[in-house]
């Protein structure tokens, strides 16, 4: 079976961390995070940077407004039927 | 070649399901048996069966609660066969049911089947089904031959993860009359309240698999990723969902709220500030909340939150290295968690028909 690719937990949870806690991180991430992460020094390997540049490609050109229109189509998602809570 | 491909994940899809809800009607036909050998009163048996039946009407429309797919999935990826965990997942189910009550009690929504009822008595079944009867369903592992100590340790777990639990509910609750609560604050939150409740779903199930722990705590730390990233999205589908917001009609500092009230400033944090201490009240201005919250970008937030405990988890099964076909349920579990639209290629089959 194909091995699928991921972040390194380390990255993973420093990413965590800065989301949560650096309001400049969070303020740049979210329109460019491949950028954003390279001038705070993570050095992701290719793998890893496809895996963030797949996660902003599919979120970058949509505002919340889209996001939850696209959701609101699923079910159990934001706007669809709820489903089994936990 | 197209129309092929959906009907192969038609099947998978149609198979997944139904393994599913097989695994439910297994737990729920045990709880049965189970309450109906206590010995109390049958009008108190079936006081507890009650919330039973909530759980199982909800099962029909989503069979997917972790309580009782984690421990059960855990086991068989770990030794092959996930039958020895019954017992287990039937004390993991009991807690969330018992926990569910009590959260729908603090909200003031029960569900109808308790309408009848006096609320002393939910207040009552909840006590009992999260603090009692997991025990009793443990001590079945006992029939099987589960040595003595290792029972031992399912019950301290369930203690320790009950009282973390505990904890995040309690900042759940006094979050609403704080008057800065931070984005840390409130993922800590999340993780106690919820996060930990899937970590002893899974590790529960690793405990009785296996003695090693690395093991156990890999399969505890894919829990609480897989706990936290549900919660996350269901606290989206609250404030978005159809109908008035639970959350926001009582005042709950969830994390795409914390969000905005972190991002915005001046005039439109003050307006937010105003219309969430109003949306308590009524419905109202729910709409004008989550306008605002769009305004911040609360939902691409939480949505990279999300994402980043979605990716944890994936690491952390990935070390468990899980046997199949457990590990691909497993997988299965968490791939459906995200506030991400679905790749179109990925997306159920029926969505297509």
């Amino acid at each position: 079976m194909t091995e699928t690719p991921q972040i390194r937990e380390k990255a993973l949870s420093a990413l965590t961390t800065l989301a949560l806690n650096d309001e400049q991180f969070r303020g740049e991430a979210i329109y460019d995070l491949e950028g954003t992460l390279v001038s705070y020094g993570f050095s992701l390997n290719e793998q890893e940077m496809q895996l963030v540049t797949d996660f902003h490609s599919r979120v970058a050109n949509m505002n919340d407004e889209d996001l939850l229109e696209e959701l609101n189509s699923l079910p159990g998602s934001p706007g669809g039927p709820r489903g089994l809570h936990g | 070649m197209r129309l092929a491909v959906v009907s192969k994940s038609s099947e998978k899809v149609r198979t997944d399901d139904t393994l599913m809800r097989e695994r439910v009607e297994r737990v729920y036909t045990f709880l049965d048996e189970l309450i109906a050998t206590l010995p109390v009163p049958s009008s108190h048996r079936e006081l507890l069966q009650v919330h039973l039946g909530v759980g199982r009407k909800r099962a029909e429309v989503g069979p997917k609660a972790s309580a009782i797919h984690l421990p059960l999935l855990v086991q068989a990826a770990i030794t092959g066969d996930e039958k020895p965990a019954l017992p287990v997942a039937g004390a993991c189910t009991l807690l969330y049911l018992g926990v569910d009550l009590f959260d729908s009690i603090l909200d003031h929504e029960l569900p109808p089947l308790w309408h009848a009822r006096d609320s002393g008595e939910a207040d009552l079944a909840a006590a009992t089904l999260f603090a009692t009867l997991p025990q009793l369903s443990i001590a079945r592992l006992e029939e099987h031959g589960t040595p003595p100590a290792r029972l031992w340790t399912l019950a301290n777990l369930f203690a320790d993860s009950l009282l973390t639990m505990s904890a995040g509910q309690h900042e759940d609750l006094v979050f609403p009359n704080l008057e800065n609560v931070s984005l840390e604050d409130s993922r800590t939150m999340v993780e106690r309240k919820s996060g930990s409740e899937n970590a002893l779903f899974a590790k529960a199930g690793a405990v009785l698999a296996t003695k090693d722990p690395f093991t156990i705590e890999t399969y505890a730390a894919f829990g609480l990723c897989l706990g936290t990233a549900k919660q996350l999205v269901d606290d989206v589908r609250d404030i978005w969902g159809e109908g008035a917001s639970r959350d926001l009609l009582n005042g709950k500092r969830t994390l795409p709220i914390v969000h905005a009230l972190s991002t915005l400033r001046g005039e439109q944090r003050e307006r937010l500030q105003k219309l969430l201490a109003v949306a308590r009240e009524s419905a109202e201005n729910h709409d004008e909340v989550r306008a605002l919250l769009a305004a911040a970008g609360s939902v691409r937030y939480t949505a990279f939150i999300v994402w980043l405990y979605q990716q944890r988890a994936r690491n952390h099964l990935a070390t468990a290295s899980p046997q199949e076909p457990a590990g691909r349920e497993l997988r299965l579990l968490l791939d459906q968690v995200s506030l991400l639209p679905l790749h179109k290629e990925t997306q159920p089959s029926n969505q297509r028909i």
